[in-house]
């Protein structure tokens, strides 16, 4: 082992899942120190869900799938879904693919200002030094930072507003329940911004909170609730009513009635205010306030992304697979982008994905093969837990980064640890936008990260290069422009004269001009009864996920009709995996690398850069084809990859 | 509705009560002028969530009472193996029905003092959090998730502790166990065969540590928002609720979705729904031919409806999934066949409302 | 949709009960004892509708039409949306619940001489006197 470690995150909060960060710090004497080697990022909670699909019904599965993260609830169940259709040789109507694509974008931008202001915004805002604040001058604050915001309540936010806010902060500690603010990191000396921003975002917290509720409602429309809305393979299980859903036409029907779909309008319309006026604003107050962290929190500058949300406008018949057979009019392109030139977009190769688990507890295939090749099998063997602390107050239980260290497998692209997620979203758009291919959002893109990110402060910008994209702050920012972006997409956004882009209806208004068009394929029930028009012998599905590139692969029993054999690629296994065979540290150690903690007993520097990446640690443990055979070849029409096997592109599962 | 209340044929029970109307307290009002919050507003608020837990109205003044009380209850929320889905269900319920001024349950209702997803600590900050917070006693405990049987499996560990050890000791000082999400009321999808990881639920978890306290299952994947926040607050202001054989609130579990559901019409009448996007299912007809679990689920999907009332599963088109149920994943339909597109054996759960064998098999009509 | 609750507000003060499901009589027979009660002890009652066993689309609306309205009608306004109508007999109201979308949280007919959610409270009179006077104190007073 190396130098013992002395920073230690367990359990790591405001995350989904379980995760524990290890990081030997060189200590300054002054009770602070240096991260002067990669850390160590290891997931303490398995729950075998890919063992558990194991002979169900295919239909079924995405219900499964969907449970694997119930943050990611929506893209996991269209991943799957996908998978199947792709297996059984299913299209789906124009409808079903509008609808995916707003679900899936409704899920980004929630998740994106959730994980923003819930999440991550501690990291960045002293609660403490909010109740200083004096709320005349937050007021106007608000003014000059969100303009034309009217919070929930409808009004523009003045003095009292925030008094209010104020207030409530006040009741907290007045009566001694901090509640969910208790313990925090307050005072550290690395917050830094004024009690009046503080306020406000804190203000903005809590309004977040009821703004989500709102745009959820989407998914509940369309699925029926959320968390965990209702999907089905070949389509969409929702329909047109028959009737509006008025009040004197409230017999039967459907919830896709007049109110269903007025309700979707208003949701995209507070998604899409919300990011402009809100959250887009708040990130460029944050970051100018924390600039120093572009220079922190760097991976190894190598990005993956599989693609997402298909042009509407491109699929020009019924009963195609927008996701599969137009993916040159994918908003997020699928490619990858290597260290040694961020500007250029490779064609993914899916030959090149291999798993290993060297540093995973699972019996086999640690030699860095295709998982399809050896055993996969639950080994625990790490340190016992239970076993209180030392005399000196160490811990007794401490992971080891030569030996096994976490229920996350280590997946690797032509033997690559690669970042995926908001950061490579953004990289890959403004690569092709340099390209003939350029779309309409990549010159977006690359227009906004001029004005925002390189533009030199008098004119407003950050004064950043490109290059340091690749950071904890570059990250956050990645994530509201793509979020930016994608709730434009929906809602609609108007002509860019500067940038050469024409108006653009939105995915919703291109829904609602078709809604009495088909919802569901007819023919997926049948299909699947009828192996010998299945096309493929192994079905793959992926969708481009909030937090990075997301693949499933199905095979099904050609006698039975049932799972064979099911495996899931997820994104926060590639951003949060262990170290590889060759001990190449993953991203979210490889970033740790050189951070300057202050204070070791509060390792808040530590949280910020591993928030930045927005962990989703149920996503990214499952398991593994236990009987390990290895998967039938089959031909993968998929992307920008003509033909591909997926036994060979059989990655980490 | 519930199932305390009369059937259809007996008026003898109105459901009507007396008392001084639903004033305020002075306390209560201070408070709300404290908070900023419109008495009006509130009283609405109180009005409707009486309401949806069945509680008659002159219990308005407790429940504004329990909800503002200066020192909150402290409720400490733990996940175990879970996908964070309960929780992102409860966040959606932190108004009852939208609302801005009463926007948090967190700040105004309870003291959240322990959940890993929204707390402001990490690592041993948290820890000594959850050491402090579970060292009074008198809280509530919700658990989401299930949780490996074996300590030393390795399975579940977060702050150097297995998931049983996490658990006894948070349970010890709780005056009440509120397991959130099917996963923890009954084992859930880790659970589902072949169970890789030996998961339990709480209540398999509680008995095999001996541990003998009140607990209510909130079932449902996830359960809805309202009924997870409805529930907490019952117990705070009216103590323990009415719970049926499996520990479930029978003021939300009381009757199946099939019951409250607007397209049963069609189940005992024809036609029904044989397909998705068939024109039945656009008339919003029955979803029993598509697999549709309602009749075996007891959950207030139908009545309370998901979102603040925006839609619930079968108004979107799809049937029921059967979340709210023991095993819904491993659940044996017709041919004793799983599977969410079967649809249940004729004559399962007669007694709630299915008919019998003779029927279903053709367009509907319920004749037993 | 298609919850009682939802079901359209059409009072029609002209038709007679004729041909009333026994539900709306008993209601309306509960309603009876208890305005003889307020009368006596002045304890007020509240008869919450969603509470009502099963209580369909017509029988809901016949239940309207009998108790229909009478002079008095008011409105909260507090993000959500309270409506209160007397009926046409004197201190028996009938009280709506609206969330911000305009869906209905609850509705209760109430039995006593003002619902206490039209009354104001003393504490909030008190504020509002504060504020009042403070604003009166300003140089230049609104």
């Amino acid at each position: 082992m190396a130098a013992t470690p002395n920073v230690i995150i367990d359990p790591v909060t405001r995350i989904e899942g379980h995760l524990r960060i290890q990081a030997h710090a060189v200590p300054d004497g002054m009770g602070g120190g240096t991260i002067t080697d990669p850390g160590l990022s290891a997931s303490t909670m398995v729950r075998g869900l890919e063992k558990i699909l194991q002979g169900r019904d295919p239909r079924d599965a995405w219900a499964f799938t969907q449970r694997i993260c119930g943050v990611c609830t929506v893209v996991h169940g269209l991943t799957s879904v996908r998978a199947v259709e792709h297996a059984i040789g299913i299209k789906v109507s124009k409808n079903a693919d509008y609808i995916r694509n707003m679900m899936i974008g409704a899920q980004y931008v929630h998740d994106h200002v959730m994980h923003f202001y819930h999440l991550h915004a501690l990291d960045w805002v002293d609660v403490v030094s909010a109740m200083k604040a004096n709320p005349t001058r937050t007021a106007a604050l608000a003014r000059i930072n969100n303009g034309t915001y009217k919070p929930n309540n409808g009004a523009l936010p003045n003095a009292a507003y925030f008094q209010t806010v104020l207030n409530k902060l006040n009741n907290l500690v007045s009566r001694g329940q901090l509640g969910l603010f208790a313990n925090g990191y307050w005072g550290h000396s690395a917050y830094k911004l004024s009690p009046e921003e503080n306020l406000l975002l804190v203000s903005h917290y809590l309004e977040a909170l009821a703004w989500a509720r709102e745009v959820v409602k989407l998914h509940s429309v369309f699925g029926g609730k959320d968390p965990h809305p209702n999907l089905v393979v070949g389509g969409m299980p929702c329909t047109l009513s028959s009737n509006t859903g008025t009040i004197n036409d409230d017999k039967g029907g459907t919830s896709l009635n007049t109110a269903g779909l007025a309700t979707i309008k208003t949701a995209v319309a507070r998604m899409k205010a919300f990011v402009d006026q809100v959250y887009l604003p708040d990130v460029l107050l944050v970051a100018k306030r924390y600039k120093e962290w572009a220079d922190f929190g760097a991976t190894a500058g190598n990005f993956l992304c599989y693609g997402e949300f298909p042009d509407p406008a491109l699929v020009k018949r019924e009963f195609t697979d927008g996701a599969i057979d137009y993916p040159a009019g994918y908003i997020i392109p699928q490619g990858v982008i290597w260290a040694d030139a961020p500007t250029t977009l490779v064609p993914f190769d899916e030959k090149m994905v291999t798993e290993n688990v060297a540093h995973a507890w699972y019996l086999g295939s640690d030699t860095g093969e295709h998982p399809s090749v050896g055993e996969t099998e639950l080994y625990y063997d790490g340190p016992l837990p239970d076993q209180g602390r030392n005399p000196d107050g160490t811990s007794k239980y401490m992971l080891d980064e030569n030996a096994r260290y976490s229920w996350i497998k280590s997946p690797r692209y032509d033997s690559q640890p690669m970042e995926v997620g908001p950061l490579a979203h953004i990289l890959t758009m403004h690569a092709r936008g340099g390209t003939a291919n350029a779309q309409p959002t990549d010159k977006l893109v690359r227009g906004y990260v001029q004005q925002f990110w390189i533009n030199p402060t008098a004119q407003g910008g950050l004064g950043l290069t490109f290059t340091q994209l690749n950071s904890t702050l570059g990250r956050i920012f990645c994530r509201v422009l793509e979020t930016k972006i994608i709730a434009d997409q929906i809602a609609g956004r108007a002509a860019d004269r500067t940038l050469g882009t024409a108006a653009y209806a939105g995915w919703y208004q291109l829904y609602y001009n078709n809604k009495a068009g088909a919802y569901w394929n007819p023919n997926t029930f049948t299909r699947l009864q009828q192996p010998n028009l299945w096309p493929v012998q192994v079905g793959f599905g992926f969708t481009e996920a909030p937090r990075g590139a997301l693949g499933h692969w199905v095979k099904l029993n050609r006698v039975s009709g049932l799972i064979d054999n099911y495996q899931c690629v997820v994104a926060s296994q590639w951003n949060a995996g262990p170290r590889d065979l060759v001990g190449a540290p993953g991203p979210y150690e490889e970033a740790l690398r050189g951070h300057v903690l202050a204070d070791l007993k509060q390792p808040l520097e530590v949280l910020r850069t591993i928030h930045s990446f927005d962990p989703c640690i149920g996503c990214a443990v499952h398991i593994v084809d236990p009987d390990g055979k290895p998967l039938v070849q089959v031909d993968v029409n998929h992307g920008v990859c003509s033909t591909t096997r997926v036994s060979d592109m059989r990655c980490a599962s | 509705m519930s199932t305390d209340l009369p059937s259809r044929s007996d008026y003898s029970h109105m459901p009507a009560d007396s008392s001084d109307g639903v004033t305020f307290d002075e306390a209560t009002v201070e408070r709300l002028l404290q908070l900023g919050i419109s008495r009006r507003r509130f009283m609405s608020y109180c009005a409707g969530l009486a309401s949806l837990l069945a509680l008659p109205q002159s219990m308005v003044p407790r429940l504004a009472q329990a909800a503002t009380s200066t020192t909150l209850p402290a409720v400490v929320y733990m996940s175990f193996q879970e996908c964070t889905g309960c929780l992102e269900s409860m966040v959606n319920s932190f108004a009852f029905s939208g609302g801005t001024t009463i926007d948090n349950l967190i700040l105004n209702m309870i003291s959240l003092d322990y959940q890993e997803t929204l707390m402001a600590a990490a690592g041993d900050q948290a820890e000594e959090r959850l050491l402090s917070v579970t060292a009074q006693s008198g809280y509530v405990l919700v658990v989401d998730g299930s949780i490996p049987a074996r300590w030393d499996s390795g399975y579940f560990i977060s702050g150097e502790r297995s998931g049983v050890a996490r658990f006894r000791d948070a349970a010890k000082n709780a005056a009440l166990l509120v397991a959130v999400g099917t996963c923890a009321s009954f084992g859930g999808l880790p659970k589902a065969d072949p169970n890789p990881t030996d998961a339990l639920s709480i209540g398999e978890l509680m008995a095999d540590l001996g541990i003998s306290k009140p607990l209510i299952n909130v079932s449902g994947c996830p359960p809805i928002p309202e009924v997870i926040t409805g529930v907490i607050l019952y117990y705070l202001s009216q103590g323990m609720p009415t719970l049926d054989s499996l520990r479930r609130p029978t003021v939300f579990y009381g009757d199946t979705v099939h019951e409250d559901c607007y397209r049963k019409e069609s189940f005992e009448e024809g036609p029904l729904a044989r397909a998705f996007d068939d024109p039945n299912s656009r008339k919003g007809k029955c979803l029993y031919m598509l697999g549709c679990k309602g009749p075996v689920t007891h959950n207030a999907c139908s009545r309370v409806r998901w979102n603040q009332g925006i839609s619930f599963p079968m108004m979107s088109g799809h049937g029921c999934i059967g979340c709210a149920e023991p095993d819904f994943w491993d659940r044996l339909n017709r041919n004793n066949e799983k599977g969410f597109y079967i649809p249940i054996a004729a004559g399962s759960g007669h007694s709630r409302g299915l008919p019998c064998d003779t029927c279903h098999d053709d367009n509907g009509g319920d004749d037993d | 949709m298609t919850r009682l609750s939802d079901i359209p507000v059409q009072a029609d003060p002209g038709e007679s009960r004729g041909n009333a499901s026994p539900l709306v009589t008993a209601v309306l027979n509960n309603v009876a004892d208890t305005l003889a009660q307020f009368l006596e002890s002045r304890l007020a009652t509240v008869i919450d509708l969603r509470a009502m066993p099963q209580m369909d689309a017509a029988t809901y609306q016949s239940l309207k039409n009998a108790l229909s309205v009478g002079e008095v009608s008011a409105k909260v306004e507090a993000d959500v949306t309270v409506e209160i109508r007397e009926t046409q007999y004197a201190g028996v109201w009938w009280v709506t619940h609206r969330n911000e979308q305009g869906g209905i949280v609850t509705e209760l007919i109430e039995i006593t001489e003002i619902p206490d959610i039209l009354k104001a409270h003393a504490i909030d009179m008190r504020a509002g006197l504060q504020r009042l006077r403070q604003a009166l104190a300003e140089p230049s007073p609104v």
